[in-house]
């Protein structure tokens, strides 16, 4: 599904030049759950973005389900996000001033589905989520486990073939960030490829595979 | 899909009402300073444009005769006539503004338009020898400039309210005293022609406001008459051969001759006094208008873009759900364009409301704000409207393409 070769990620400030990705080699396989780890300013951030299709490389290849997306202009990678990429954040990333139905009707509205079919989908989302209840409450009325799983039903309702996780239990205490990593295997079992970053331990254990970046190369 | 967009500003301004408000404040007294600005800057030069266009040469080469102490009748047509017949003149004539008809016909036509019970009509007199010296268009029929002094029939031109009553070639009699006059109406005026008041213009006490013209109404009159008025102010050109000094001099020994004061004022030379007068505080001014104007363009663009920027992480999460940026800039222009339109009608009706109030204590300017406010204002408002909207709109968008969409999402400053 997603294959990168020789990936070089520059970053340049003041005229200092930093290596955020060093000659990268990855391959994700469709339906794997990988959790990404590595100390701060390791690069597993500009590895997320990358394949995010948030960010560019400097150098080398981006290949997704045979596209090169290392190729893309901005405008042809904003429709390759909306196609194929689905976001989950640390700290939830919800509209505060709408509600958990609204927040989830996003990218529905997004892709043009007519308004029916949006309906169908996210009510089919919030039960799977089991947050049914809870859609026309507003993000500051729910705790932080729900509003995960608002975002976990949002991305979900996309119907994108990757979800990429930044830190998905990073805001949560560690039962319901235990919680919140069930419900994402059990996303994962459905057959969406998920990518974690993460830099605890819990979340890696949820995951078959671990990629280990430090400095900007993987140690596997 | 713009029904949607519509439904997510109005969420979108609901959420931040409170900033929405004070932003539209803002605003409003930002607008409303630079009408000010624009306003005194055009103020200045208004008048002088009056004064420049109401006569038809232009201010080339016309002068203004004012006798300053008491003569009789004959001894003014008499000088009226040597005037008339110096070498080097053109033309003389006068005009009286202001005159009072009362218990006329058309005294009584202009109260039932107007609904006033004073029955009297205030009128331009102008002396037919001198109806080529002023500018006065028409809207229907033609200003006859070769009038036959001995014809006992005087013309008419009358506002477009009297349409209804009168129309070209009417006649009608006028009973004064011991004399009865006929008018013949020869054409209606255009609406805002604005006839120079010499005696006005000539007063060293006067500046150049709006005293120095009156502007005819549709309710308004201008008659041609055909007999020396008496008016102790008179218009007159001279010939290119000749220069003022030349003719001033040449007049002033006549006046001296038949023991008449007069003074004597080139209109160039008037209003270069009056303008020069007023420029030396007005270049001052000007300079601080266009500080005044520049400040506030600036702050009011800051202002609209520090408040788009408070709302990134909003961006940021429709950027990552699929939204392009193009939708995001056509929302944000959308906002935008009706938070500043609805600021530059409040500010316009603000403006013009506190120049009423101002203008009430000191005589009104009415006519000259009213002309100004439509010519110069609304435009230079429209202008700066629509630069702050698409600065305003632009700045955010440049910086959301070059953000990554988790650091605004995040909330981290830009």
């Amino acid at each position: 599904m997603i294959e990168i070769k020789e990936a070089v990620k520059v970053y340049s400030s003041d005229g200092v030049e930093c290596h955020a990705l060093n000659n990268v080699d990855l391959d994700i396989k469709q339906g794997e759950m990988v959790a990404v780890m590595g100390p701060s300013g390791s690069g597993k951030s500009t590895l997320l973005n990358i394949i995010g299709g948030m960010d560019k490389l400097s150098k080398g290849t981006y290949i997704y389900n045979d596209i090169n997306v290392s190729e893309m202009s901005n405008t042809r990678l904003h429709r390759f996000r909306k196609d194929n990429i689905s976001f989950i954040f640390q700290h939830f990333a919800m509209m505060n001033h709408y509600t958990v139905y609204e927040n989830v009707e996003i990218p529905l509205i997004a892709k043009h589905i007519p308004k029916k079919k949006r309906k169908e989908i996210i009510m089919e989302k919030l039960e799977l989520m089991k947050i049914s209840e809870q859609a026309k409450k507003y993000p500051v009325q729910l705790s932080g486990g729900q509003q995960q799983r608002c975002a976990i039903a949002r991305a979900l309702a996309s119907d994108n073939g990757l979800i990429l996780a930044d830190e998905p239990t990073g805001a949560l205490d560690k039962a319901t960030g235990t919680e919140i990593m069930k419900v994402l295997k059990e996303v994962n079992e459905m057959g969406k490829t998920i990518i974690i970053v993460t830099h605890d331990n819990n979340v890696s254990k949820f995951c078959e595979r671990i990629i280990c970046i430090e400095d900007g190369k993987i140690q596997e | 899909m713009v029904n949607i967009m519509l439904k997510m500003i109005i969420k979108s301004v609901k959420n931040r009402k409170r900033s929405f408000l004070l932003t539209m404040l803002v605003c409003i007294a930002s607008l409303t300073m630079a009408s000010f600005a624009v306003y005194i800057y055009e103020n200045a030069h208004f008048c002088q444009n009056v004064v420049e266009n109401g006569l038809t040469a232009g201010t080339k080469n016309t002068a203004i005769i004012s006798v300053r102490n008491d003569i009789s009748n004959e001894e003014y047509t008499e000088l009226y006539t040597k005037l008339l017949n110096e070498k080097g003149i053109l033309s003389v004539g006068e005009i009286e503004i202001n005159i009072g008809l009362e218990d006329s016909e058309l005294a009584k036509v202009q109260c039932s338009l107007t609904g006033s019970d004073e029955n009297m009509i205030n009128y331009v007199k102008i002396d037919s020898r001198a109806v080529g010296i002023y500018d006065i268009p028409l809207e229907k029929g033609i200003i006859e400039k070769d009038i036959n002094l001995s014809e006992n029939v005087h013309h008419v031109y009358l506002g477009s309210g009297f349409k209804k009553y009168y129309k070209t070639g009417d006649i009608m009699e006028e009973i004064y005293g011991e004399n009865t006059y006929r008018f013949e109406v020869k054409g209606f005026l255009k609406s805002g022609t604005k006839v120079i008041d010499p005696e006005t213009l000539l007063s060293t006490d006067s500046f150049l406001d709006d005293k120095c013209y009156k502007k005819l109404g549709e309710n308004d009159a201008v008659m041609v008459w055909n007999e020396t008025m008496y008016t102790n102010a008179m218009f007159f050109t001279w010939s290119n051969n000749v220069s003022f000094n030349q003719i001033k001099t040449q007049i002033n020994q006549i006046a001296d001759s038949m023991g008449i004061v007069t003074v004597i004022g080139s209109i160039d030379d008037i209003l270069n006094e009056k303008l020069e007068a007023g420029r030396k505080i007005n270049d001052f001014v000007n300079d601080i208008l266009w500080i005044v104007m520049i400040t506030t363009i600036i702050m009011l663009t800051c202002t609209q873009i520090s408040v788009v920027f408070t709302n990134m992480s909003e961006y940021g999460i429709l950027c990552a759900n699929g939204f392009s940026i193009l939708w995001i800039a056509a929302m944000l222009i959308v906002e935008n364009s009706v938070k500043i339109i609805i600021s530059g009608i409040c500010s316009s009706v603000l403006f013009y409301r506190l120049l009423d109030i101002l203008f009430a204590g000191v005589g009104s300017q009415s006519d000259v704000c009213r002309e100004i406010f439509i010519r110069n204002v609304i435009p230079a408002n429209c202008i700066i409207c629509i630069l702050i909207i698409l600065v305003s709109s632009a700045v955010p968008v440049l910086v959301l393409m070059d953000q990554k969409t988790s650091t605004l999402i995040g909330g981290n400053d830009t």
